[in-house]
């Protein structure tokens, strides 16, 4: 009969609490908004991961303060996306913009959507080397806490600008594209 | 069936610090379970975790507590979306097949961080007849109290004095989220949640992990002086309906 | 002080004959259950018998009152609760059906909600073909 019940709607709603962050996050956001970049070097492999995890996931094992090694604030650029923003409801973005996925010298993970506003799209590419710019009046540490969960930096960056160094070659950067 | 034996079990203690991660909880817990009978994660031939991303919120969340297993060299692995208990019954199963030996069974969550637990838990309901009257897990816990206790001839005393002896037995075990000395008339004149359950009869929402070793057969004797044998072990699903959830039948 | 933040998804499911036809039942203020082979009539209905995992057979209109079999005093309702003072869950077997249909019994005070209780539904203003067109259960006297 075309007059039954067919659907049922449902709208769910579920409230979390915003966890706390660790006091390793905080401790990151605090060296960030100093403009220094922090990672754990992992006691038994010697990688180093930024941003630190507190552990070690290839040997399984914790990593402290005692194994805190700073990051340089200068990178490669690995791999990059050129986002065209699509006009959905609630998008902000009317520009192309770069995400990029960024090797900072001394870490042996990358960060990821980065993004890289200072550089002109036309001039990102693979292999090339670029410096992070902090903001000139610094950030207050619980700015850089917030943005520093998840992936990368957050924007603790202003910007990134190219260093004029060679690229490195695609062999250099092949472990860290994905 | 292979004989399957419970080694050894670990739980991370209930003082954490702030904002501690589940994969950081777990981490040293599955270390404390297979070290406890000379084994690494190396030894383990089956993962099998159980986690609920519904009490965080996060999807896909427990792929991130994989690292606390230590999953390169990739490991075969399963993880049940609900908890320990369900996970150990699959690892049981697993074991079950012969090739091989050992399993480690774990589990975490942070019920904490729901803002109303029972809110979030009536999403595994019945999505026609009981999540859009909000019928939460402690009301329908609550109406199976009633029909156990009408079924049984018992009373709210009864109750009472289980929770007692609950809260008296937890005194010295430092992972006991509440323990001390309760009488059962301090007890009963507490407020009810959901009738005949008052706060005391219902778990409070902890943040916690555990880890659990399974092996089977003679390797089971050779890590460990007193295996305690699984004789038996079984799972099932609540009915959909709650009518037959008070069935006491 | 602890920030929160909200996970919501607006579900749209779809109800199939059977629960459809329930709900279709309601919008014209009529419970309906379902006819198992054994003669049991399942309320609210299944698409299969729980028992024996036939097939659902025939659905049967059955009365809008009935008798309380379980009952569980809320002191403090949730906001996702039916209703928003202090009630009683009341799981009712309505008149014709053998299996009792849990909602909510708007009854004052606890001791109104023993079983064996008659009750009947009181109806939404509107119906939508929604389970909240059964508003709650009240005493049927």
């Amino acid at each position: 009969m075309p007059d039954d019940v067919q659907f049922m709607s449902h709208h769910t709603a579920v409230e979390y609490k915003i966890p706390e962050p660790s006091r390793l996050t905080i401790h990151f956001g605090e060296e960030l908004a100093k403009g220094r970049i922090i990672g754990h070097k992992c006691p038994q492999c010697g990688k180093v991961y930024m941003p630190p995890r507190g552990y070690c996931p290839l040997c399984v094992v914790e990593t402290t303060e005692a194994d805190e090694v700073e990051v340089a604030n200068v990178g490669t650029i690995t791999t990059f996306s050129v986002i065209t923003p699509l006009q959905y409801q609630g998008q902000e973005e009317t520009e192309d913009y770069v995400q990029a996925t960024l090797l900072l010298d001394g870490a042996d993970t990358t960060i990821m959507v980065m993004r890289m506003d200072g550089i002109a799209i036309a001039d990102v590419r693979m292999g090339m080397r670029v410096r992070a710019v902090f903001p000139a009046d610094g950030r207050s540490a619980s700015d850089s806490q917030s943005i520093a969960r998840g992936m990368g930096l957050g924007d603790a960056v202003e910007h990134w600008e190219p260093t004029g160094e060679p690229d490195l070659t695609r062999e250099q950067i092949a472990e860290h594209i994905l | 069936m292979r004989d399957v034996a419970i080694v050894s079990f670990a739980q991370a203690p209930l003082d954490q610090p702030p904002g501690q991660t589940e994969t950081l909880m777990l981490l040293p817990t599955i270390t404390e379970a297979l070290s406890a009978v000379g084994m690494t994660r190396r030894d383990v031939g089956f993962t099998c975790s159980g986690s609920a991303d519904y009490l965080t919120g996060g999807t896909f969340t427990f792929v991130q507590m994989l690292e606390a297993a230590g999953a390169w060299p990739p490991i075969s692995e399963s993880h049940v979306e609900m908890d320990g208990a369900w996970a150990l019954y699959e690892a049981w199963v697993r074991l079950q097949h012969g090739d091989v030996d050992v399993a480690l069974v774990f589990a975490s969550g942070r019920a904490s961080l729901g803002v109303s637990l029972r809110e979030t838990l009536t999403f595994q309901l019945d999505p026609y007849y009981l999540a859009p009257i909000g019928a939460d897990y402690v009301s329908l816990a609550a109406l199976q109290g009633q029909a156990v206790l009408a079924r049984d001839a018992r009373t709210e005393k009864d109750l009472a004095e289980i929770v007692a002896r609950r809260h008296k037995d937890a005194v010295g075990n430092p992972n006991a989220a509440i323990s001390g000395s309760t009488t059962v008339g301090e007890l009963l004149a507490a407020d009810y949640v959901v009738a005949p359950l008052r706060a005391h009869d219902i778990g409070p929402p902890v943040d916690g992990a555990a880890a659990v070793v399974l092996v089977a057969g003679d390797r089971a004797r050779e890590v460990c002086e007193r295996p305690a044998w699984i004789t038996g072990i079984d799972h099932r699903v609540d009915p959909r309906r709650a009518a037959r959830w008070s069935r006491t039948r | 002080m602890t920030a929160t933040w909200r996970l919501e998804f607006p579900y749209r499911r779809s109800v199939g004959p059977v629960i459809g036809a329930f709900l279709t039942a309601l919008r014209d203020r009529k419970v309906v259950g379902v006819r198992t082979a054994g003669g049991h009539v399942l309320v609210p209905p299944f698409e299969y018998d729980p028992d024996t995992g036939d097939a659902a057979g025939d659905m049967v209109e059955v009365g809008s009152s009935g008798v309380i079999v379980h009952a569980a005093w809320v002191v403090e309702p949730l906001r996702t609760h039916p209703l928003d003072r202090p009630f009683a869950w009341a799981l009712v077997r309505l008149d014709g059906a053998d299996t009792p249909l849990l909602h909510a019994l708007d009854c004052g005070s606890a001791d109104r909600a023993e079983p064996g209780t008659r009750v009947r539904i009181r109806w939404a203003a509107e119906t939508t073909g929604h389970l909240s067109d059964i508003e709650c259960f009240e005493l049927a006297t």
